[in-house]
Order: structure tokens, then sequence, then C-alpha cells
């Protein structure tokens, strides 16, 4: 974490790149400190930094956080060693992908507003009292949803929610236990929801800033982490009631509405990226130059298997030409196609990072009335998505005890929310529901997606519950004594 | 710190591996010394690093090594592993542990060694001869560095220092995952990174193997009516043999009862196979049933997931091996349309580790199958990786281009990067698609395919092609020999009014498509007979002579049994079989489409 303080000192030449056109605040100083704080810009500035530095390390991370520990993804022949590492179920200490740091820098950035926004209030009296509650709410969630990636990728995590402004401080932070950081999230959440904006005022920054709606999406998902499902449900009724967003239609459009151009009525909450400022997954998915990883047999024979019938209209609006490309290396098209046909050129690779859409919102109410025993309306939700995507009766299955229902739920999130960095945590979360009872379709799960070789060896490590959790970068633990790794690599067993 | 100069001289293939393994010494050291101050140490990788990227082969490489610890140090400073360290200085085996090398060494703790103990029946090492320790020594220690994470389901990649392989693994132990060594020995402590090598401590001994695959086969009771099979088939005593490696498939009694089998005796056994009175001639059934059911190598279920089909010991006969995630398949094979479900290998009784190789138990009866030749009728692009390109595979429009090793069971000369092959629709061919292929000597010099499983028998090789308006002259080979037909896919097919049919085969064509697809652009040649000596798949490979601008458009190969009709079945466009008992009146079809 003393990078942390690198960044601060940094943050200046966040602010010279510019994002979309509400990311293009003039930076008024070049260093964070006290007297940095004099009128509401400053406020607003800071605010759009905390988006800025997501858009590199941070998104790399969500995305294979979430996802590369899942069935979904395999090697090209470019692929780093370090992810090739945990694609095949090795994951060690010294591996740069569990490196955290970033995350913690935009924790710092809404420490930082946090804590000091409310002193512009006296120094400039055109800074209203709820624009400060509105500042304040979009920065508790925003550290909220840092937090919640490191709890589900990490398990337990140091709790910092002071701010660093100087480079003298020490960061000697032990961990703190996952119900605390849960605890902190939840109450975070709840105040943005009280304090954030329901909307901005361009249609960009209403999707791609924390509004009201997105704040109440990330605890629905928090809750159902945490088995609440009233709570969660409570939550998705909000956002459905609201009658602000819809399913968009599952056309020929669907792709390039929802991916290739963003920000649609869809979307609850995208990470915005535009010409000036990359999406640096596609670094990740390029068949041309990069071949690191394309999408798995998995995808292609199970998620979205076409039935010899299937004429070929009538196929998954998201399976070929939308999740993936069967004729350009079977790449992840998500991240590379501007629409079913045209690939991005790397400069054209702006392509927005989804946290949470409306179909989401439907789906994890799906999975919450399952566990509540409501199988009609988890029934007749999941339909719903099915239906909007013209999936392949192949894929239709007919669940009948909760577990065959949690299955298919995640069957369909796959094909839902393929490559949107949702995989492993699903499947993670559904296997944790009421004491671990559904860890079968995990450990199933990552015995195919083992090599040949390795399966049982895989296996068995998965098995063992603190495996799932990622350990420490070794440089963190070196920085910071107070920390103690992980149990899977603290164990003298492993 | 003392630091002593040591040259390494690093074989290229291991050149990552002990870079990795220097990399996590000075992640190590660094610890040691203070964690504040890293940049120094990352400085010095760095400059390690370099110089090895810019030196070239063979890697000579000097550098600094630390004042690391070194294995037999360790062993020798840890309390808990005293009797190991007894153990190599018995043995007269300390001092080199305590001297530069690469080794992986597995240190039983104390405890372990007194549960071997009580398992043998002895209280000391003293009970044991000096040879029994120097295996049992040997068999702890690998010449070779090997993480955990270089750990698979099945065998090291290097023999122990006694000539005999340890197999890795792991399990879960209550909450907690353990990497296992030859199944029961857990490690508790891996991959300490010593000054030469690695040590894991592991809670049990292992125990070098001592008897063969025939020893522990007949030893097992289970085994009773198999092994008495081994014995009087004279089998046993090849399995005995020390110096080579054995891999078997052995089937219990509980197998042979059940009711699909239903041999309850030796006897049975015996009735059933025997067809020569002497089960030790290699000729008589029975003998080739034992056979069948054993190879030259030593695989564990690692490897066995690597291979798709292995020799066995009954010549020419093959067993498949088909890899499901969760479990694997013996003789599970599709042949002409049937499929042979196979046996599975019981996991909880298969890597069964013997002195010279491993055997597997089966869930059922595997036997050489006697099946009469059957015609294979087979469309070339149905290769897997075509096949799993859903959209595409289906409406036929997109032309997608394959480099040599995208497809598994076929490869190319690729002399230029314009040596691609392409998967491509075409109304005129069965099933709507054809595979293209610039098939000259300057850019697809030639093509060879793995064939499907083909039953052993004479067979008569037809190709169908898509006629392409320029040609070469290309050459076939069957299993490696050359047949002597020559062929030119440029050449016109006739049509149905055009000439007789059987005059059309006598010139060695035939019509092979059903007759509104009759048409002058495709062709079916005849190439000559081939023998297929063992039930598999075969080897098809075509060759340019010439180097015109034409193209070869492969439609359909066949395989058919030199005594079928060579004529019929023909296809429609969808890839169905026609009879010719379905369309008798097939002539006077054409002549009514004449009029």
């Amino acid at each position: 974490m003393q990078k942390i303080r690198i960044i601060i000192l940094l943050i200046s030449s966040c602010f010279i790149f510019s994002c979309t056109d509400w990311m293009e605040t003039e930076p008024t100083s070049t260093v964070i400190s006290e007297d940095y704080w004099q009128s509401k810009e400053n406020v607003e500035s800071s605010l759009i930094a905390i988006y800025q530095s997501l858009q590199d390390d941070a998104v790399n991370k969500m995305f294979l956080w979430g996802e590369i520990r899942g069935d979904m993804l395999t090697d090209m022949d470019k692929i780093s060693d370090n992810l090739l590492h945990i694609l095949e179920g090795d994951i060690e200490e010294t591996n740069s992908i569990c490196n955290w740091s970033a995350f913690y820098n935009t924790i710092n950035y809404c420490n930082t507003v946090i804590a000091h926004a409310s002193d512009v209030l006296e120094l400039d009296e055109t800074f209203t009292q709820s624009e400060l509650d509105a500042a304040l709410g979009e920065a508790y969630g925003m550290r909220a949803l840092m937090y919640f990636y490191l709890v589900r990728s990490f398990r337990d995590v140091p709790l910092v929610t002071w701010s660093y402004s100087t480079d003298e401080e020490e960061f000697f932070i032990s961990k703190d236990k996952e119900s605390e950081i849960y605890a902190q999230i939840i109450d975070d959440l709840i105040f943005s929801i009280n304090n954030s904006y329901d909307a901005y005022g361009t249609n960009e920054e209403t999707k791609g800033r924390l509004t009201s709606f997105a704040a109440r999406a990330i605890l629905a998902d928090v809750y159902l982490w945490n088995d609440d499902f009233d709570g969660c449900l409570t939550q998705c009724d909000a956002i459905i009631n609201s009658g602000q967003f819809g399913l968009i239609e599952g056309d020929n459009n669907w792709f390039s509405t929802m991916f290739g151009q963003g920000n649609c009525t869809e979307s609850i909450f995208e990470l915005n990226f535009d010409n000036s400022h990359t999406n640096p997954l596609y670094t990740l998915f390029d068949y041309d130059n990069h071949r690191q990883l394309c999408v798995s047999e998995k995808v292609y024979n199970d998620l979205f298997v076409i039935g010899k019938d299937t004429d070929t209209d009538s196929i998954d609006v998201r399976g070929d030409r939308a999740s993936y490309r069967s004729s350009r290396s079977n790449s992840v098209w998500k991240y590379l196609g501007l629409n079913r046909s045209t690939v991005r050129s790397e400069t054209e690779s702006y392509c927005n990072y989804i946290f949470y859409r409306y179909s989401d919102v439907l789906l994890m109410k799906a999975e919450a009335s399952i566990l509540k025993g409501d199988n009609e309306t988890a029934l007749a939700l999941i339909n719903k998505i099915r239906d909007r995507a013209n999936a392949d009766d192949m894929t239709a299955q007919e669940p009948s005890d909760k577990k065959d229902f949690l299955e298919y739920l995640l069957n369909e999130r796959a094909r839902e929310f393929a490559f949107e960095g949702k995989r492993w945590f699903d499947v993670l979360r559904v296997s944790r529901h009421e004491n671990n009872s559904y860890t079968n379709y995990l450990y199933r799960m990552v015995k195919e997606a083992a090599p040949a070789a390795k399966r049982n060896t895989v296996l068995a490590k998965y098995q063992d519950e603190d495996y799932r959790y990622l350990p420490i970068f070794i440089d963190e633990l070196e920085v910071n004594p107070q920390l103690e790794q992980n149990p899977y690599w603290a164990d003298a067993s492993n | 710190m003392d630091n002593s100069k040591v040259d390494f001289t690093v074989p290229n293939d291991s050149l990552r591996r002990v870079l990795s393994d220097k990399r996590i010494k000075i992640k190590q050291m660094k610890k040691n010394i203070n964690l504040r101050y890293k940049t120094s140490a990352i400085l010095g990788f760095a400059i390690i690093f370099a110089l090895v990227v810019f030196s070239c082969e063979p890697y000579e490489i000097t550098y600094e090594t630390s004042s690391d610890q070194l294995m037999g140090e360790y062993i020798e400073s840890n309390a808990d592993c005293s009797i190991f360290w007894n153990l190599a200085e018995t043995t007269g085996n300390a001092s080199f542990i305590k001297a530069y090398g690469t080794y992986t060494c597995f240190v039983p703790t104390n405890d372990a060694f007194e549960t071997y103990f009580t398992e043998q029946g002895k209280s000391a090492l003293t009970d044991f001869s000096e040879e029994e320790l120097e295996n049992i020594f040997k068999y702890h220690i690998i010449n070779d560095t090997i993480r955990t994470q270089d750990f698979t389901d099945g065998k090291m990649r290097t023999s122990s220092m006694n000539g005999r392989y340890i197999t890795t693994g792991a399990s879960i132990q209550g909450t907690d995952a353990y990497y296992t060594i030859n199944k029961k020995s857990l490690v508790t402590d891996a991959d300490i990174m010593l000054g030469n090598g690695i040590v894991h401590k592991v809670n049990a001994v292992l125990d070098p193997p001592v008897k063969t695959v025939a020893e522990l086969i007949v030893e097992n009771d289970a085994y009773s009516i198999f092994s008495q099979a081994l014995q009087t088939t004279g089998i046993y005593d090849t399995l005995m043999i020390a110096d080579n490696w054995y891999t078997v498939f052995v089937e219990s009694d509980e197998v042979y009862a059940r009711e699909n089998v239903n041999i309850n005796s030796y006897d049975d056994l015996y009735n059933k196979y025997c067809n020569t009175g002497d089960p030790t001639d290699p000729a008589d059934s029975l003998y080739l049933y034992m056979a069948y059911h054993c190879f030259k190598d030593c695989s564990y279920m690692a490897d066995l997931i690597q291979k798709s089909a292995t020799v066995t010991m009954a010549p020419n006969e093959v067993v498949t091996i088909t890899d499901k995630s969760d479990s694997i398949i013996i003789n599970q094979t599709t042949i002409a349309g049937t499929t042979y479900p196979g046996a599975n290998i019981k996991e909880e009784n298969s890597d069964n580790i013997c002195y010279n190789g491993v055997f597997h138990e089966l869930d059922d009866d595997i036997y050489i199958r006697v099946l009469s030749p059957t015609a294979v009728f087979w469309d070339p692009t149905r290769q897997p990786e075509i096949e799993a390109l859903t959209g595409i595979y289906k409406d036929k429009i997109e032309t997608i281009t394959f480099a040599s090793d995208d497809l598994a069971n076929v490869s190319w000369g690729e002399p230029s990067r314009w040596s691609t092959i392409a998967y491509q629709g075409d109304g005129n061919c069965i099933d709507g698609d054809m595979l293209s292929i610039y098939l000259r000597t300057a850019v697809v010099p030639w093509i060879e395919f793995k064939t499907p499983v083909l039953i052993k028998g004479t067979y008569k090789l037809w190709v169908a092609y898509r006629r392409y308006g320029y040609g070469n002259t290309i050459q076939t080979s069957w299993n490696g020999e050359e047949l002597t037909k020559l062929f030119d896919p440029s050449v016109w097919g006739q049509t149905y009014n055009n000439i007789d049919e059987d005059e059309y085969y006598a010139l060695g064509y035939k019509w092979y498509t059903e007759l509104n697809m009759s048409s002058s652009r495709v062709c079916c040649v005849y190439l000559g007979k081939i023998e297929v000596t063992s039930t598999g798949e075969q080897t098809l490979r075509f060759e340019a002579l010439t180097n015109g601008r034409g193209y070869f458009w492969l439609d359909q190969i066949q395989f058919i049994p030199v005594d079928d009709d060579q004529l019929w079945p023909k296809f429609d466009s969808e890839g169905n079989k026609l009879y010719e008992e379905d369309l008798p009146d097939y002539y006077g079809g054409i002549e009514a489409l004449a009029e």
C-alpha cells in the first residue's frame, strides 16, 4: 500500500488524460492536500478521479478476479505466465494478478473525498449541503464497490476508511474479518442510496457514475453474498419499480447497442472509456497481436450449443457474434466487436466495462427467489431473460429442486453475462449459499476447466475452502509486516 | 554472507526452471535481510536476468550463489528429520546432498519413520539391510528440481535416483488440501527452496516398489481368474522382466462374474477363448486375450489421457483411450455407426505402482473385437475443430482458413504463409461443404489426414472432389506407402446421360451424388486397393507432384470393403445415404429427365 503515496503525487497526471467529455475536468492543483479543497470544482474533479483510477490495472483485475478461475476462457499462444498459471489452477503469492494495490489507490481517492469534501462547504458558498451529500454518497458507494471486489476475491482484507495525504504516515495495517468488511460495505451503500443522485446531467454520466440505483444494484448483490435474500429482493424491486430501466430488444442490434455503443437503457452502471482512454481488456483478447485468451470449448459446446434443427435466424443472440466470434479464433467478442460483424482496432477499443445492468437485477431477484423457495417467480424471470435473447431450446432445463434451479440459474447467468467478469464470482457465491451447501457445481467446473493431467490435483485444492480466495501478493506482505498471508498459502501444509 | 562463485552450465530447456528457482531464492533472501530494502534485490535479479537472456547457447552462466542453506545442512539441522539424516549418513549419501546440485528430496519426518518401522515389523534403521536402506534413500530423491506447481495427477517427470517413479496428486484431509505422494503420503511442508534443490516434507515414508507387475497382480485375491490366466499363458513371466516397463489393465473376479461377462472361474475363461488347447501359443485366442490387456510402457492415469490409443502386446491390436473429464474409458469406439461402450478405469484401483510398471483395474471386460470390415464414407470437413465453429459449420456461408496447427488430425506442409487450407461451403458437394486445399508443390505441397477408425481388412479407396479449373498431378499414400494410381482433380466428371455407369466404373470413376446433384462439376475417382492391418485410425496423404494453379477441392473419401458393392449407396445433398433398392428405376428416371 505504500504505492498509494506515489499515486497521490501522480494524481495530476490522471487529470491530464481526459475520458468521456464529462471526465474532462481541468485540474486546479497538482497535489491533493489540505489546501486543495477550495471549490466545488475541486470536489467534482476528485470524484471524477475515482473513475479514472479504475481505467487501467483495476478494471483488468475486476475482470480477471471474476472470470479467470471460471471455465469460460482458455489460453492462446501468447498468454502470459501469470495468466496461464491461474488458468491451470496454480495460484501463487508471487503472481501479480493477485496485486490489489489499484483498489486501495481508488479507495484512497474515495476516502480523500469523504474526509475533505465538507471543508469546501465553508469556502465555496455555491457548494450546497445537498451537493455535498451527493458527493459523499458517490464516494461511499464507490468505496463499497472496491471493498466488494476485494472481499469476494480475498475474503479478509485490511479495512481503510481514512485518507492518506502525506508521505510520512506508516501503513502497517492488519486484515479485518470478512464480516466486518461486509458490514462497512452495507453501511456505505445505504448511505449512498440515501444521498447519491438518481441521475446526472447527461446519459453518459448517469450510466458512467455511481447513482442511487447503482448503489442499490451493488447492495442487492452484497445481500445475495450474505444470504440476506429479503434484503436482496427489496433492492431489486426498488430498481425494477423505478421504471428507469428495461431490457433492450434481443435483435440484431442487441450487441451493438449494449456493448458496441454502451450506456443503453438496460445499463445501470458501467465504467466508461473513450478514444482518449481505451479499455485495457482489449489486449487480453485481441486475436491478431496479443493473443492471450479466447473462449473455451465449454462456451460453444455447452452454453451456446446449437441444436441440429435450429435454423440460423433463431439462434441465441448472446452466442456467436456477441459473446464470442467463432470465425475470429473463438475470440471474446464483447471487448473486440463494434457490432456483430466488425472488429474494433486497438485505438477504437473503448467499449465500456459493465458493472450492473437490468438483466442482472432480474437474475439476482431470481436467485434470491429460488433460495426463498419461490420457484415460480424465479422461473418466470429466467424465462424472461431467455426469451429476450432467443435462447436455444437445447439449453432449456426443467429444474425440480433447489439445487437444479441454482444450476440452471448459473448456466443462464453464464450465457447472459459471458465475459463480463462475473462467472467465478457467480459460482463461488452460489456455492456459499446456506452454509456452503452448493459446492458441487464449483467442483465440477474447476475439474473440467483444469488441464487433463492435473484435474484431481486442482479439484482437491479447490475443495479446500481457503483456496477459493486469492493469496495476498508477496510485495504487499513485504512492505506491511502486519499483513498475514491468507490461510491456504500461510499453512505449512501447502 | 559468504558468496561462492559457481559455474552452471545449464541445458537450454531447464533454463527457465533454474531461473525461477533463483528468483525464489532471491525472494527468500530478501525476506531474511530486510523487508523494506527490496529494490537492490530486484535490481540484482534484473542483472542476472539480463545476463541470461542475452547469452547464447549453450547457456554458460556464471553467477553468484547466495549463502543459501544446502539440503544436507537443512536436514541435519532439523531435529524433526533426524532419522532421514541418519539414513543419509548410513548410506554414505550425506555428502552429496551437501554439495551443489539440483535435487528434489522428499523428507519423511521422524514420526513417519516410526510408523514405517512398525509396518515393516522393524524397530530402527539398523534392522534393514544396507541394500534396502540405499533403495529407500534413493527413492526419496530426484535429480531434478520439481516444485509443487509442476505436480500432476500422475508420475513425476523424472524418476527417483533408484530408477523408479513416484506419483503425485492432491487430496483433501478434513478441510485442508494437501499434495500427496504415492497416494498415501501427505506433503506437510512444500517447496522449501535450498541452495541445491527443493525439499518437500512428507508424513509417511515412500515405500520403494520391489515387486513386479506380475507379482503384485497375482498376490491380489480379487484377481484370481486374471492371475491364473496370466500364469497359464506365460505372460506372467514376461511381466516379471525387471528391465522393461509394463502397463496392465486388470479385471477382477467381480467383473468376470457379472451377467454380461458370465465368467465364474478360470475354466470358463479358458473355455470361452482357448481355441488351440495351448494357451502359451501366441496365436491362441486366450493368449491374445491376455496380451490385449498389457502394453509396454509405464502409463499412469495422467499419461493415459494424453494418448488416444496404444498398441497392446497382442500383435496389431489397439486399445483406445477416451478421456471424459470424470473418467477414463478404455475401448470405447464407434465403428460404422455402432458405439461400443468400453470399460472405465476404476479410479480408486488405478495407478498401482509396481517395480516395473503400473496396473489399473477396469470395471468391465475388454476383449479383441472380431469385426468384419465395414464401409466408411468420410467427409473430411468433419474435423472436431471445424464442427466446433457452430455458426459457420451450420450455415456454410463463411469461408474459414486454418493453419496446420489448428487441426489435430490434419497436417500439411507449410513452406509459406499462404500454406493454409480452408473450409468452404459449396452447393455441389455433399452436405454443402468441402475442404479447399491449394495442393501444389509451392503452396501446400502435401496434406495428411488421420482417418476415422477402420476395421482390419482390404478396402477400395475412392476420393470425391469438386472439379477445379486448373489441375495438378496428385500422389496418394496409404499408411506411408505410395499408391500406383495418380489423379488430377481438374478432370471433369461425367453426367448420367453421357455414359453408362458400368462403363464409367471400368474407367475408374463412379457417380456418388443423387441425380439432381448430378453434374460434371463433381467427380469420384478410384485410387486403388488398400490394406488396413490394424483396426484403428489410419494415415492418408496426398502429395502434389506439380505446381499448377489448381486447387484440390475435397468433398468425400470412401473406404469400401473389396467385396462390397462399390457403386451404392450414393448421397443426397444433406449427406443421407441412398440405396439402390430404394430407387429401383433410377436409370429410367434419367431417361425421364432427358425427355
